[in-house]
């Protein structure tokens, strides 16, 4: 046990030693200072409060579209289709939460669950042609995605849905918005306080919403549900050996479905989460965002276990927001972020040549004792 | 209604084209027993190099070719982590769909003045349609045979992929390695070579894919010009049953609903395009729910052999 | 020259990280001859032969064929000196046909395109020269084990091998193509092949082999002349003391009638009918075995009873209760175990601890809310571990990280557990050794006494002789012939293995 956790994190950090230094190389080349890069993406990450913030506020989505993956995974399945559960939790969040009328206390887990319901027909649908029809969920939630995108662009195509003379939906009602301190921003005591607590006050400045609690609390109840609950086993047996389960009466094709729907509500979660919090609409989609393929790296950089997703998705959105800056400030292309990423996640796809390496470190160590 | 027939005909085998190449490279991977889920990355960077090199050069063959050999390259770097240090095949096949995509527009960057897509193609320099001018325009025979060059290429590598797997030895043992690789080398098959040269030769038809929109169907490369190809190349390829022919006509059928929702997408109110944009998607489901079983895929797909 | 030693080990060493499996042995192949090499599992012949065929490398030890000192680091090395060697596990193919997958390796082929024809002639007149009848042009997914190991041999004939090494030829044979199997392997030495087989049965040495090397535990006890020796002294040197007193099985009265299958029809994977009206009653008290060659129908017969897979028709009672397609749940829960035939894939969750495996179908004792208690799961599992002498005594440890016998523990213990009344044990003992072995005959032979219903299926004739009250014999998806076990000898077994009964 212990011997793999070593291996995994000296996999991890070379990994991301590795991706920077290919960024860098990149940078190099097209004639930047990769070391001025480096410290403009920290200064971008850590040089403010907000900046922090801001980072959390992103990573979010990610968040839930990590775990997203994780449980499907860890039944076995590969849910590519975060994406599409994803946007349709998002839909679904911009109509309820304008649509519907209700205090706050209500409004808002109503969204939530709404749109965790959306996601979850989403990703049951692909359940259950896996466990009935035995499609795969690789090519059903690739479709599924498609399906997801047309369906809120046809949507948004109608009156009374789409909000006049734009492309996107109406802004969901203040009952719904999950932001934090958004009215005592606009408050008489805001300029006070901004000048007695300046470092607080910057904070503040990034909409931070309880999106970011939120996350936190699903990833701890992921963790729960996998390791402590009976679905959580029921979940692990199917994943590591379907037919030893299906004999000793684990109801697999259940098991299965479920925890497809299960994956699709997380990722519908995080849907609702960016709309409330951030977006307070949905607009039309050009193209893919990319928060549900963002998810399958976040959770395989970690490791599909909750508190390494929580990790990876900051480690995720810290680049990717720090970028920004690397970019205003510097001008360096932005591609060599996904060239970053690709080669972290490739680096961590081989923990074996690691394992490697630490073996003829350690025989070489030997090999000095000897003489 | 002929025409129209001839319209969708001929859409169906435009679409179909990038796809036929890009599934081809999908069952030679898989077939030897490396799962490539990498396929955009490596149409990427293939459709990129392709719509450059023809840009610089003004020969689209060249381009075709060294679209091929961009994807080539991923293929070798997939084959790295998966032959040679026991890669999850998923997991590095994502990391070269962020790679292939990263890589193609820095360079586009690099070789277009700061812009993250290639200079036009002037029509004469695009790949040649060989049955241009020979029937009358828009006429039946010229709406489905006047395609790009590409696309009788990609039909008959169809057949060169199938005759290959089935009637050539080289076939033979890439499928016994990916059916049985301890087998395999019971017998002195080189496992770990024909895993290399399967996803390298993979890598190059994905690139081809690529290639055979940026220099074929459109003129030039941009961003979210692949946009999911790959993965529905991808999905081809498993309906298809990791089989060349079969593999063809899945691809022809996405391609042929494609070519139903331009087709309604002209004649129904435009309010309507995106549930039309949707079809390709809906059917390939429902088909998949009506006609396919449980189908099966090479054994060892996705493992590791221990040399 | 006139050299009579096909193949000289000397002296061959081979370390793994947690054993010697191989230690210091020499080994001696005569040129003609049918050499068994005999020896319990475990006991490093394997290991040697992978040695000699070029899959594992020896850490010191010299080989020499024909009298020439050779270094042999591949399969291909070995093949070009004409040694080929049949896997325990068949090395097939399932979606080839039989000619590519005798030719593959050693193709026949022009620029690259295979010659089909030329390869079905060459294959055919082996298999006539050798007696060696096979359906050249049929998948291997469509023929019986034994058609498959004509294959296997085949391939090595194909690839022009002289020393012919088999690693347990003989498991997967009915008595009768054992007897078959025999007349091969004389014609092969005739011809002027050499043979080794690796074999831990008994029988079989003396009924075909001229020579023996008996190994235990590493190293080699003795090489004799099979006529010079009988069974039972082979049997002590293997386990390197006298023979254990065989497992008792007090031939008791069965009572009444506990499990009943009425003309159950089933149908295998691919959709043939392949269990064709199979009726057997099985009573409380007794230890009914189905016998049969591998493949007539017994798996379906064993899915069937494990609730994985529907009958079509038919129905089964327990107690006079209706139970066909009940869920695996269901029939665990009216009383029903079942050891399946595959630990492996079937049996256990390997990644899962001791505990998590015992408790695959207690779970739900566990439940609180919902959440699962483990604490007692473990705590549950520590009293099973000693009950069945499970080792390591940790229900923390990984199952897959235990030896065989050890994995057939836990399985043994989360089905005997809560008493069941009727249990299915599949190919219980399949690969443990002998120690295992019969600790799990044991346990079977209790819960016997305590009154269960036990259908056991099995091909292993003594493990049946000695522990079974009934026998029935399965041949092509139905019962030929239910006796009692006391009226059965071997060699009626033998003819109803090929399916005449009497």
């Amino acid at each position: 046990m212990k011997k793999r956790n070593l291996t995994r994190t000296i996999t991890l950090v070379s990994a991301i030693l590795l991706g920077f230094t290919a960024g860098g190389i990149f940078l190099f080349f097209s004639g930047y200072s990769p070391l001025r890069a480096l410290e403009k993406l920290f200064l971008g990450i850590f040089g403010r409060p907000r900046y922090v913030i801001w980072v959390m506020v992103r990573a979010v989505p990610l968040v839930l579209t990590g775990l997203s993956v994780a449980v499907a995974y860890k039944a076995g399945l590969f849910n590519i289709g975060a994406e599409g559960q994803f946007i349709i939790g998002a839909l679904v969040a911009a109509l309820v939460g304008y649509h519907v009328r209700l205090p706050m206390v209500l409004h808002i887990p109503f969204v939530f669950l709404c749109s965790m319901i959306g996601g979850a027909v989403f990703g049951g649908i692909a359940g259950i042609l896996k466990a009935r029809y035995g499609i795969q969920e690789v090519i059903s939630t690739i479709l599924l995605n498609w399906i997801a995108l047309y369906s809120n662009n046809f949507l948004l195509k109608f009156p009374g849905i789409k909000r006049p003379d734009s492309e996107a939906s109406f802004q969901v009602r203040e009952t719904a918005q999950i932001d934090l301190f958004a009215r005592f921003k606009t408050s008489d005591s805001w300029i006070p306080f901004q000048m007695e607590n300046p470092a607080i006050a910057d904070a503040l400045k990034a909409s931070l919403s309880m999106g970011v609690f939120v996350a936190i609390l699903a990833a701890i109840i992921v963790h729960y549900l996998l390791k402590r609950t009976t679905l959580g086993y029921q979940i692990r047996a199917v994943g590591f050996n379907e037919n030893a389960s299906r004999y000793q009466g684990i109801p697999v094709n259940w098991i299965k479905s479920g925890s497809l729907a299960i994956s699709g509500a997380l990722a519908g979660l995080g849907g609702s989460l960016h709309v409330l919090g951030v977006t307070k609409e949905v607009s039309r989609l050009a193209i893919m965002e990319g928060f549900g393929f963002d998810g399958i790296s976040v959770a395989l950089i970690g490791a599909s276990n909750p508190l390494g997703i929580l990790l990876s998705s900051f480690f995720f959105s810290g680049i990717r927001y720090g970028a920004v800056s690397v970019q205003r400030d510097l001008g360096t292309p932005t591609e060599i972020i996904n060239i970053t990423i690709g080669t972290i996640v490739f680096f961590v796809a081989i923990p074996y040549l690691f394992e490697r390496i630490m073996l003829a470190i350690k025989k070489r160590k030997e090999q000095k004792n000897a003489n | 209604m002929l025409i129209d027939i001839g319209f969708i005909l001929g859409t169906m085998f435009m679409y179909a084209t990038p796809l036929l190449y890009t599934a081809l490279g999908g069952a030679i991977s898989e077939n030897s027993g490396v799962v490539n889920i990498g396929l955009e990355g490596m149409m990427t960077i293939g459709a990129f190099s392709a719509a450059t090199t023809s840009y610089f050069l003004q020969n689209p063959w060249i381009g075709f070719i060294f679209g091929g050999f961009a994807g080539a390259l991923l293929g070798l770097v997939h084959a790295v982590a998966c032959v040679s240090y026991r890669a999850d095949n998923v997991v590095s096949g994502i990391a070269i769909n962020f790679l292939g995509p990263g890589i193609a527009l820095f360079l586009a960057r690099h070789f277009f003045g700061g812009t993250t897509h290639t200079k036009i193609l002037d029509l004469d320099k695009k790949m040649p349609r060989p049955f241009d001018g020979v029937f009358e325009q828009n006429s039946f025979f010229d709406l489905i045979l006047n395609q790009y060059a590409t696309m009788f290429i990609a039909l008959f590598l169809v057949f060169v992929v199938h005759f290959v797997f089935y009637y050539t030895r080289v076939g033979l043992r890439l499928r016994s390695v990916g059916e049985k690789p301890t087998a395999a080398r019971t017998v002195g098959i080189r496992v770990v070579l024909y895993r290399y040269g399967a996803v390298i030769v993979s890598g190059f038809f994905a690139g081809l894919g690529g290639s055979s929109l940026s220099i074929a169907i459109v003129s030039h490369f941009w961003h979210p010009l692949i946009s999911g190809q790959g993965f529905i190349a991808l999905a081809a390829m498993i309906f298809g049953k990791w089989k060349p022919i079969p593999t063809m006509f899945a691809c022809l059928m996405f391609g042929f609903s494609q070519g139903i929702a331009v087709f309604l997408g002209r004649v129904i109110p435009a309010t309507y395009t995106e549930l039309v944009s949707m079809i390709p998607y809906a059917l390939t489901l429902i088909v998949l729910v009506l006609f396919v079983r449980r189908s099966r895929a090479p054994s060892a797909l996705g493992g590791q052999v221990d040399e | 020259m006139t050299e009579t030693d096909a193949v000289k080990l000397t002296n061959i060493t081979k370390r793994f990280p947690s054993v010697l499996a191989n230690d210091n042995i020499n080994f001696v192949l005569k040129k003609g001859e049918i050499h068994a090499l005999l020896g319990e599992n475990g006991a490093g012949k394997t290991t040697l032969m992978n040695i000699l065929y070029g899959l594992q490398r020896a850490d010191s030890g010299t080989i020499e064929v024909y009298g020439r000192p050779v270094s042999i680091h591949n399969p291909n090395d070995a093949l070009s000196l004409k040694i080929g060697m049949v896997h325990q596990h068949f090395m097939l193919f399932e979606p080839f046909t039989v000619i590519e997958n005798i030719m593959l390796g050693r193709e026949i082929h022009q620029c690259g395109v295979l010659d089909r024809k030329k390869a079905r002639k060459k294959v055919v007149d082996l298999s006539e020269s050798f007696g060696l009848t096979v359906d050249p042009d049929s998948y291997i997914s469509e023929i019986s084990v034994a058609m498959q190991q004509r294959v296997e041999l085949l391939r090595i004939l194909y690839q022009g091998a002289d020393i012919l090494i088999l690693d347990e030829p003989t498991a997967v044979l009915s008595p009768q193509e054992i007897v078959e199997f025999g007349a091969i392997l004389r014609k092969l030495v005739t011809s002027g092949k050499s043979v080794i087989v690796i074999t831990h049965k008994l029988k079989e040495i003396i009924d075909f082999a001229d020579r023996c090397t008996v190994v235990s535990r590493g190293k080699v006890v003795n090489t004799l002349s099979v006529s010079d020796v009988d069974a039972h002294a082979l049997a002590s040197m293997m386990i390197g003391h006298e023979l254990q007193a065989q497992v008792q099985s007090h031939k008791n009265a069965p009572g009444p009638r506990l499990l009943s299958l009425q003309n159950i029809y089933a149908e295998d994977d691919r959709g043939h009918t392949a269990v064709q009206g199979v009726t057997l009653d099985v009573h409380a008290g007794e230890i009914l075995a189905l016998t049969g060659v591998d493949g007539n129908g017994q798996r379906e017969i064993i899915e069937v009873l494990a609730g994985v897979r529907k009958a079509s028709s038919g129905s089964i009672l327990l107690r006079d209760q209706e139970i066909q397609n009940y869920s695996p749940r269901m029939l665990y829960e009216s009383g029903c175990a079942n050891i399946p035939e595959d630990r492996h894939k079937d049996g256990l969750v390997f990644k899962f601890t001791v505990a998590e495996n015992i408790a695959l179908r207690t779970y739900r004792n566990y439940v609180e809310g919902p959440f699962l208690r483990f604490d007692k799961m473990n705590h549950d599992a520590v009293s099973l571990i000693q009950d069945f002498n499970i080792y390591p005594a940790d229900p923390m440890h990984a199952v897959g990280e235990m030896s065989g016998g050890n994995q057939q523990k836990v399985i043994i213990a989360r089905e005997l557990v809560d008493n069941p009344e009727f249990i299915v044990a599949a190919h219980p003992t399949r690969g443990l050794d002998v120690g295992a072995a019969s600790y799990v005959q044991q346990s079977l032979v209790q819960e016997k006494e305590r009154g269960a219903a036990i259908l056991l299926i099995s091909f292993d004739l003594d493990e049946i002789l000695q522990i079974a009250n009934r026998i029935a014999i399965i041949y092509n998806g139905k019962i030929i012939a239910v006796k009692s076990a006391s009226d059965l000898t071997r060699e009626q077994l033998g003819l109803g293995f090929a399916g005449i009964a009497e």
